[in-house]
This record gives structure tokens, C-alpha cells and sequence, in this order.
């Protein structure tokens, strides 16, 4: 039987919300509650991130056929490294101020398993177009992710949004967001909203089913 | 391609390949970044030195450019003052000497940065100090992992604000309200709810005043030292 | 006595104050997988603490003499090489991350052997979950902390490896800790939505702010140390 290969469009939708790299794949937890505090931080986060993984897939896509299997690993390890570290260093030359706050969680994006995964899942199997989908795809379906949990954390703890100011100063704010015990919460909750709308979803679907066998 | 897959020599030589073309790749980046990236360093230090000398009042609505040595300050009242900053070889953290105009201009003040543990981690300080080291014109927190809400408060500027003239011929200390502060000359008011933080920024301030006093009357190869 | 003060405290602050899993979020992914039972994440623990150390003793060694700016290493090649050039001029940071990675899957290819070895029970019972160890951000966090406070010209060798050994310390503590927990919800009615991965992370942000009390020990014990 024909093992049925996912098109770019199908690659790409999957990895926005069915295939969520943080709320239904539990990778990358470590960005999504470390540089989650406010909004700035978490999108450059995201944008280094998608960096790297657009360029990695599009790299180990192009040489998927010389490789013997067993090196890929290696290989897939080179280049995130070396891409993380033109990211790392970039963001340092142009954007100082948030390299230091961002602090050691670039170079982290290298042991960020939603890259490895999707390397491994995706671009060693099928060609460019399909690697560049899935990349993007996986990137939005990281944005949404990381914006849900720092929307969260910064209107609550801080009481601004990308900082600018939602609420007067004086009024009192839930400080705890901002530390780390607020960033497990934040995510614990979200994590459970997310698993209750699928379910309800999947409820939907299968009442639907039924009354319509 | 399939010969290439197969053979273990092939692949040895792609590894090759890959490593090489990624060496190059991070070689560039590092020839093109490196400056920038040292600059963004210094001028993280540089871009302070103004507000601490010469006092935040100066310092308020204007624009400061970095050029190498020379810091450029343009008030908003138009004037402008420029200030050379060199660095001085020093035992510990950074030591600068600021002079006015150019290098051989009249000392302006001296610069240093201090660090030690403060309550949760490391805290480190940028000090200022008058030519003649015997008072403090104010200090900078470059670094603090202090307790939000309570011990980050040494950011503040009104807390600072305590270091600011004054005489350096005694240790200071901390007093834990006004009227403690109020009986010493040598005493700054601590945070409320952030005694310790307190205490460990005016022991970097001590330490640090210290090194620099004894760095000037002892000073290394290459340290100028002129008043 | 001064050096087994700042141990100590580098020892509090990794196992306790700023614990890898708690307060800098590394080392989530066993975490949240190897935490079900007691033994295996007991099992877990000593893993990555092993693996840990070795790395951190390898890439200690690699920044210190090759990877630094002004490393001793490749600098004494390039003036073997080229007796005209200036001395101290080669900087080989941009390579750090790929050269740590590399020694990371090093150390856990030299720890899987010696386990397969001397421990063939263990090693059966830990299955997939040992070469996974090399994506566990904890021991690439250990090692860039190292790297930072190499290049700083902070740290010596033993200060790097008393962070790592009690940064796997305090990894341990706190991945038996929440496998204790986890026991006990088992027999809880947990809300289904909240089942597995959002419960274990509500449970973690409690513990997360029962460590925060520990914040403090570390620049008392200095003080009992050092009066």
C-alpha cells in the first residue's frame, strides 16, 4: 500500500494547530516559559527560531539523498548548530540589548527538540517545497504558542502588552506571573484550556457523526 | 549518488565538505560581527558615563553619541560637551578615566565597575568617583537578579540618588530609615523590605572605592595616574 | 577558606536558589516524561548528574585552552606557524556552541558504554532514554554558564564543576521530588483536561514557588562564613 506523503499545504496546516509543536507535542517547553515573561523577548525568540528551522530544513531537504542513515543525526546537529550560532550573533551585532536579556536561551534553540524532530520527521523524507512548508508551519504554530503564553504573563504580571501600558501604574499587578512559578502556571493552565477545547471539539464531531449514521 | 550513500569513504568526505563550508560560513560571520558586537559591548559602559559624572540633570533629554574614545554629549538646550574615556589596566573589574575634550584635557573623574554577591545573585555596579577620589558622584546597576518589587529597587534612581556626593574618607553604611541614615554623613537609607540588596550594593560601593583609591596611589604599568 | 566560601555558595545557588528545572526551566522534556515513578527518575537523576560532570569537565577544558579569546592553544599554533604575526590575535568563540554539542554527545556515547558495561541492568531499564540525554537542555545550559564566567576570567576548574555536579544535584532533587508527587495524583481525581502534561506543569509551579523561599540562603551562609 502506498504510504501517503503529506503535501506542502497539508505540512503546513498541520503544524499551526492539529501537530502544535508546544500544546500538542510538548517540545520546546524550554523557550516557551523562559523569554515568556513579555511579549518583545518571546516573538524575537520566535524569530530566531524560525530562523533556524527554515534554514535547517531546507538544508538537510536538499541533501537528503547523499546521506547514509545513520549519520543524520550528525549531520542535522551541524547545521542547527551552525545556524543558532549566525542567529546567537546576529541578534548580539544588532540588537545587543535583547541578546543580554534573551541570555543563554539562543544558543538553547540548538537542543530545542521541535527542530531535530521536524528534521527528522520531515525534511529527510521529502523534498524542499514540502521542508519549507512545514518549517513555516511549525514556526506560526511556535508564535501562537509562545504569543498565548506571553499574552497571559505580561497582562497579568506586568499590565502591559509589548510594553505599552494597559493599565494605570498604580493599579496593583499579579507580580508572580512574571517569576518563574508564574511562567508553570501560565503554561499549566493553557496546556489544560487547550486539551478541554479538543476534546470538546472531538465530542462535537463524533455526536455529529453518530447522528448523522 | 547511491555510490556516494554507500560507501563509508564518500560519506567521511560529505562530512568533510559540510564542515568545511560551515566553517567558512561562521569564519565570515565572526570577521563581519566581532567589531559590532565588542562596540555594543563598550558602549553599554560608555553610554552611562555621562549621567554619572557629570549628574542626571545633564543627562535628561539629551542625545549621547559614541565614537571610539569619545563620548559626545548634546543637551537639549543645544550645548554640547564631549568626554574621552580611556581604560586603565586594573587588577579587578573595569577602571576608566574620563577626562574633558581630549586625553590630555583636564580629569573630569574616574569610572569603575564593582561586583559581588547581593540576596539572590550577583549584583554589579558602575561607581563614580571625582578626580581627586574623595567623593562619589553617583552610581549605575549594570547587572542585578534581585527580588522584584523589593530588591530591584536599587534601579531606582531615588535610591541612587543616597550615593551621590558623598565624601569618601570613611566606609559607608546602611541605616534602616531616615532618621538611622540622618545620624551619619556616611550612612545611606536602605530600601524598605530590602535590607540585605541595600547592604550588599554599599559594600561594592566600598570595595570598589577602595580598589580605585589604592590602584591611583600604587598605579600599575601603563595607568595614568595624572590628577 | 575564601575558595571553599564561594564554592559552597556557587553549590546553594546551583542545587537550591536558582534550581536548573525551577527557576531557569532547562531539562524539562525528562521532566515531564521520566517523572511518573520514583526509581526511574531517581535513576534519571544520577544519569544526567553523571553526564553533566563529564561534559562540563570536558568543555571546561576545551574553552579554557582552545575556545576562548586569547586561548593559549591555537594561538602558540598560529605563531608556530607565522612568527611574524601578533600574538593573541586568534578568537575562537564562534565555534563554542557546535564544539559543545559535539562533547556533549561525546559524554553521553562515554557514559551509555560505561553504564552498558559495569551496570547491564540499569542500563536495559533506561532503554531509549539515555542517548535522549543529549538533547536535555540542562547540560548545554551548564556548559555556556561555564563558557560565560571562563571568558570572564571568574571561574577556575573547581567552581566549573561544583556547578555542574550540584546543578544535576538539584536537578535530581527536584525530578524525585515531583515522581513523589506524581505517585500520590495518581490517586487524586484530576480534572480530565488537566490530565498529564498541565497538571504535572501546575504541580511544578507550586514547587517552583516553595523554591523561591529559598532565595537568600546563599548570601547568609556567606556571611556565616566570611563575618
Amino acid at each position: 500500500m502506498p504510504v501517503h506523503e503529506p503535501t506542502p499545504l497539508e505540512r503546513f496546516l498541520n503544524g499551526i494547530l492539529p501537530e502544535n509543536p508546544v500544546y500538542r507535542q510538548l517540545l520546546g517547553l524550554c523557550p516557551t516559559l523562559a523569554v515568556t515573561a513579555a511579549m518583545k523577548p518571546a516573538m524575537t525568540m520566535v524569530g530566531a527560531t524560525a530562523f533556524v528551522l527554515i534554514c535547517a530544513n531546507l538544508i538537510t531537504s536538499l541533501i537528503r539523498h547523499l546521506l547514509k542513515p545513520h549519520l543524520r543525526i550528525l549531520v542535522f546537529t551541524l547545521t542547527i548548530a551552525t545556524f543558532v550560532t549566525i542567529a546567537d550573533r546576529t541578534l548580539a551585532a544588532f540588537a545587543y540589548p535583547m541578546s543580554k536579556l534573551l541570555g543563554p536561551y539562543v544558543p538553547l534553540i540548538i537542543v530545542n527538540c521541535m527542530i531535530i524532530s521536524r528534521c527528522e520527521v520531515c525534511s529527510s523524507k521529502q523534498g524542499p517545497k514540502a521542508a519549507l512548508a512545514d518549517a513555516i508551519g511549525v514556526s506560526l504554530g511556535f508564535l501562537l504558542a509562545l504569543a498565548s503564553v506571553a499574552t497571559v504573563r505580561e497582562i497579568l504580571g506586568n499590565g502591559s502588552w509589548f510594553g505599552i501600558q494597559l493599565v494605570p501604574e498604580s493599579f496593583p499587578t499579579l507580580i508572580l506571573m512574571i517569576l518563574p512559578p508564574g511562567a508553570f502556571l501560565a503554561l499549566g493552565s493553557l496546556l489544560g484550556l487547550a486539551t478541554w477545547l479538543g476534546q470538546r471539539r472531538k465530542a462535537r464531531v463524533s455526536a455529529s457523526e453518530a447522528g448523522s449514521a | 549518488m547511491s555510490r556516494l550513500r554507500n560507501s563509508y569513504l564518500g560519506q567521511a568526505w560529505l562530512i568533510l565538505l559540510l564542515a568545511g563550508v560551515f566553517g567558512a560560513l561562521l569564519a565570515a560571520i565572526h570577521l563581519e560581527l566581532s567589531p559590532r558586537i565588542e562596540e555594543n559591548i563598550r558602549a553599554e559602559i560608555m553610554r552611562e558615563i555621562p549621567g554619572l559624572l557629570l549628574g542626571g540633570e545633564a543627562v535628561t533629554g539629551a542625545s549621547i553619541t559614541i565614537d571610539g574614545d569619545q563620548v559626545s554629549i548634546e543637551s537639549a538646550s543645544g550645548e554640547s560637551t564631549s568626554l574621552t574615556v580611556v581604560e586603565q589596566p586594573s587588577e579587578a573589574a573595569a577602571l576608566y578615566r574620563v577626562s574633558e575634550g581630549d586625553p590630555e584635557g583636564r580629569l573630569l573623574g574616574w569610572v569603575a565597575r564593582g561586583q559581588d554577591h547581593g540576596y539572590a545573585d550577583v549584583i554589579e555596579l558602575l561607581v563614580g568617583l571625582t578626580g581627586d577620589t574623595t567623593q562619589i558622584t553617583g552610581i549605575y546597576v549594570l547587572n542585578q537578579k534581585e527580588t522584584p518589587a523589593l530588591g530591584d529597587g536599587i534601579v531606582r534612581s531615588d535610591f541612587r540618588q543616597h550615593f551621590a556626593g558623598i565624601a569618601t574618607d570613611s566606609p559607608l553604611t546602611v541605616g534602616r530609615n531616615a532618621e538611622e541614615a540622618a545620624q551619619s554623613p556616611y550612612a545611606i537609607q536602605a530600601l524598605t523590605g530590602a535590607t540585605v540588596s541595600s547592604r550588599s550594593v554599599c559594600n561594592i560601593v566600598n570595595d570598589t572605592v577602595a580598589l580605585v583609591k589604592t590602584e591611583i596611589a600604587e598605579p600599575a604599568e601603563g595607568f595614568d595616574a595624572r590628577p | 577558606m575564601e575558595i571553599f566560601a564561594d564554592l559552597l555558595l556557587i553549590a546553594i545557588g546551583a542545587a537550591l536558589v536558582n534550581n536548573f528545572v525551577l527557576t531557569y526551566f532547562v531539562g524539562l522534556c525528562p521532566f515531564l516524561g521520566v517523572s511518573r515513578r520514583l526509581d526511574t527518575a531517581f535513576g534519571m537523576g544520577c544519569a544526567v548528574t553523571f553526564v553533566i560532570s563529564v561534559a562540563a569537565l570536558l568543555s571546561w577544558t576545551m574553552t579554557e585552552f582552545v575556545l576562548r579569546p586569547g586561548a593559549p592553544l591555537p594561538n602558540w599554533v598560529w605563531s608556530s606557524l607565522n612568527p611574524a604575526a601578533e600574538t593573541g590575535q586568534i578568537d575562537l568563540s564562534v565555534l563554542s556552541y557546535i564544539v559543545y554539542i559535539f562533547v556533549i554527545a561525546s559524554s553521553v556515547q562515554l557514559v551509555e558504554m560505561y553504564v552498558r558495561k559495569f551496570f547491564p541492568p540499569l542500563y536495559k531499564s533506561f532503554g531509549v532514554f539515555l542517548p535522549l540525554i543529549t538533547t536535555n537542555c540542562a547540560i548545554l545550559f551548564a556548559c555556556l554558564e561555564i563558557m560565560k564566567h571562563v571568558v570572564a576570567r571568574d571561574w577556575g576548574l573547581a567552581e566549573s564543576l561544583t556547578l555542574a555536579i550540584f546543578g544535576g544535584v538539584g536537578f535530581t532533587i527536584a525530578i524525585v521530588l515531583m515522581a513523589g508527587i506524581r505517585e500520590e495524583l495518581e490517586l487524586c481525581e484530576v480534572p480530565e483536561s488537566l490530565r498529564g502534561a498541565a497538571i504535572t506543569m501546575i504541580v511544578a509551579g507550586i514547587l517552583a514557588l516553595a523554591f523561591m523561599g529559598f532565595s537568600g540562603i546563599g548570601a547568609n551562609v556567606e556571611k556565616l562564613i566570611n563575618p
